[in-house]
């Protein structure tokens, strides 16, 4: 199985060099051989156990953190607003 | 080394004694640190500062652990004290807020001594992954500490620390526990609160404490469990149940765990399990082969969950940010890109992979099938037995860089622990020996969700017919 692993970086959202991906390449075909011990799936979804529910809590509104709080770990901040690059074209 | 040498138990009581005094032990401690700690590596935070003045106002009477400093693994958030997750990605992120167990441990006494070294994010099984330093096993300073708890695991055993608190998603509080020989507990999901915890698997990640003896593990267990309306998570916990007498218990083994063990590790396991036979224990030795598929199902839920859980660095609100962009699609992949180590965008990577549309239901989906099975042969085991005896790791702690380069030899480390992390079992590893390069070597007791208390009593017995010594 090929697997474009130039796509997935896309969607995950990094990059690679050539050596980089030669080297995932591998990595994946050692991870996926792993995968072949796994039993075969016959549309038994129905199988998958979901995890106990808990109480909920209210839904109240309450104190959360100060806006000062947040912003502090901002790398760019523009009168009292996290900045990002432009975003819409002019 | 005396009051460093002093167990979390025998520290409480001299405190309250008034035989000696929180900022004795907190000195005390920042001296083994400043002595030890450029060799083995094991913190990434020391707040002496912080820790002096929290010891100078501590109030022995508020409970057995208060005045007694702990140190705490880098991806548990603690208000303005860095929290990286030993990445690059958050180097400068200073909490705004703790997590629900550090505000509880506070609450009755408890103070921050620092911050811990971890493979990044939790993810490896040697603290080789961490972007900041390597730990180095205590017991040998060219092994590995395990991991990814490799500095929690490590500072306990080193004495650098009274008792630690980490996370376990795969194995990251035992199976380092087991290569320092300290005892490490991954409590039943559900039992301790993650909020603060930064995620790696949200449906497998837990907290639990590292100790050098069984009774501060349970001691520490006791305090942090419990509801919190931050994580809905968090079940009532009802291990309040009686407990069986250690010579009434059903113990079961599994071949298929044992037979990944070394020599010594297994040599050590049948000794154990000798143990339990002279005191009248029943002991079972069972197949379980759905043991075959439990390293794969937690690799590809795991990474699929990382995926999720990772995709929040951009940096654009917090963290790492690229310094060279153009534009905003640029700037969230070259700081994602530059922020996080291999094994991270490895993991990611696979996730992404076997979430995308084509693979969903050849890998994802099998795998949480997987994972249903595993746990209902659990639970068939837990009708019959109360608790599983099985090693730790398969092997004892390995030296830098033999499994670095080769990303499954490390995966297949967790082989004894993923089990119980994908049914949600509890699992406490404890030292039972050493091998015959005298380093230890750790069994698990993994136990029917909340069990704890169950495992605390029979882990007691056991320590004290052991009689492991530390370094």
């Amino acid at each position: 199985m090929k697997i474009d692993l130039k796509h997935i970086a896309e969607l995950a959202m990094l990059q690679f060099d050539e050596k980089e991906l030669a080297m995932l390449e591998t990595d994946f075909e050692a991870m996926l051989s792993l995968a072949e011990q796994l039993p075969i799936s016959d549309n038994n979804e129905g199988l998958i156990k979901a995890l106990p529910l808990s109480e909920l809590r209210k839904d109240q509104i309450s104190v959360g953190m100060s806006r000062e709080s947040i912003l502090k770990q901002a790398q760019s901040v523009i009168k009292g607003y996290i900045a990002v690059p432009k975003i819409m074209q002019d | 080394m005396y009051l460093t040498g002093l167990s979390v138990s025998e520290l409480g009581n001299a405190l309250k004694k008034r035989e000696i005094t929180s900022t004795e032990i907190t000195e005390a401690y920042l001296k083994r640190i400043v002595e030890k700690d450029d060799e083995l590596g094991a913190y990434l935070t020391v707040c002496a500062e912080s820790a002096l003045r929290a010891a100078k106002e501590a109030d022995p009477s508020l409970s057995e652990i208060a005045g007694i400093p702990t140190a705490i693994k880098d991806n548990i958030c603690t208000k303005g004290i860095a929290t990286t997750c030993a990445s690059r990605m958050l180097s400068n992120y200073i909490p705004p807020y703790n997590a629900t167990i550090i505000d509880k441990l506070i609450s009755v006494g408890g103070f921050v001594l620092g911050k811990l070294n971890m493979d990044e994010f939790g993810m490896g099984s040697s603290t080789e992954f961490s972007a900041v330093r390597f730990t180095r096993n205590p017991h040998c300073p060219t092994r590995v500490p395990g991991g990814s708890s490799g500095g929690a695991a490590a500072a306990v055993a080193a004495y650098e620390a009274p008792y630690a608190l980490a996370s376990d998603t795969g194995g990251s509080i035992r199976q380092p526990s087991a290569f320092c020989g300290v005892v490490g507990m991954k409590p039943t999901y559900g039992s301790i609160s993650r909020y603060g915890l930064i995620a790696f698997a949200s449906s497998l990640d837990q907290i639990g404490p590292i100790t050098r003896t069984v009774a501060d593990n349970r001691l520490i267990f006791n305090i942090i469990r419990g509801k919190d309306a931050k994580d809905a998570t968090v079940i009532r916990c009802r291990n309040e149940v009686p407990t069986k007498k250690f010579g009434n218990l059903r113990i079961a083994m599994i071949s298929e765990l044992n037979d990944t063990a070394s020599t010594d590790v297994k040599n050590a396991i049948v000794q154990t399990a000798s143990v339990f036979e002279k005191c009248g224990a029943k002991i079972e030795v069972l197949s379980m082969k759905e043991i075959h598929s439990a390293l794969s199902a937690y690799y590809i839920i795991s990474s699929a969950e990382a995926s999720s859980n990772l995709a929040r660095y951009d940096g654009v609100r917090y963290g790492y940010r690229t310094k060279e962009y153009h534009d905003i699609l640029e700037m969230m992949v070259r700081s994602r890109s530059e922020g996080f180590g291999d094994e991270v965008k490895r993991r990611i990577m696979l996730g992404t992979f076997v979430l995308s549309t084509g693979y969903y239901d050849a890998y994802y989906k099998r795998a949480k099938i997987a994972q249903s099975s595993l746990i209902t042969a659990f639970e068939h085991i837990f009708d019959r037995f109360d608790l599983i005896l099985a090693p730790t790791a398969p092997t004892t702690a390995f030296c830098f860089g033999e499994m670095r380069t080769n990303p499954v030899a490390m995966y297949r480390q967790d082989i004894c622990t993923v089990p119980a992390s994908l049914a949600g079992l509890p699992a406490l590893s404890l030292p039972i020996g050493k091998d015959h390069d005298g380093l230890p070597i750790g069994a698990q007791l993994i136990g029917a969700p909340f069990s704890e208390r169950q495992i605390y009593d029979t882990a007691e017995v056991l320590e004290s017919e052991i009689c492991y010594h530390g370094l």
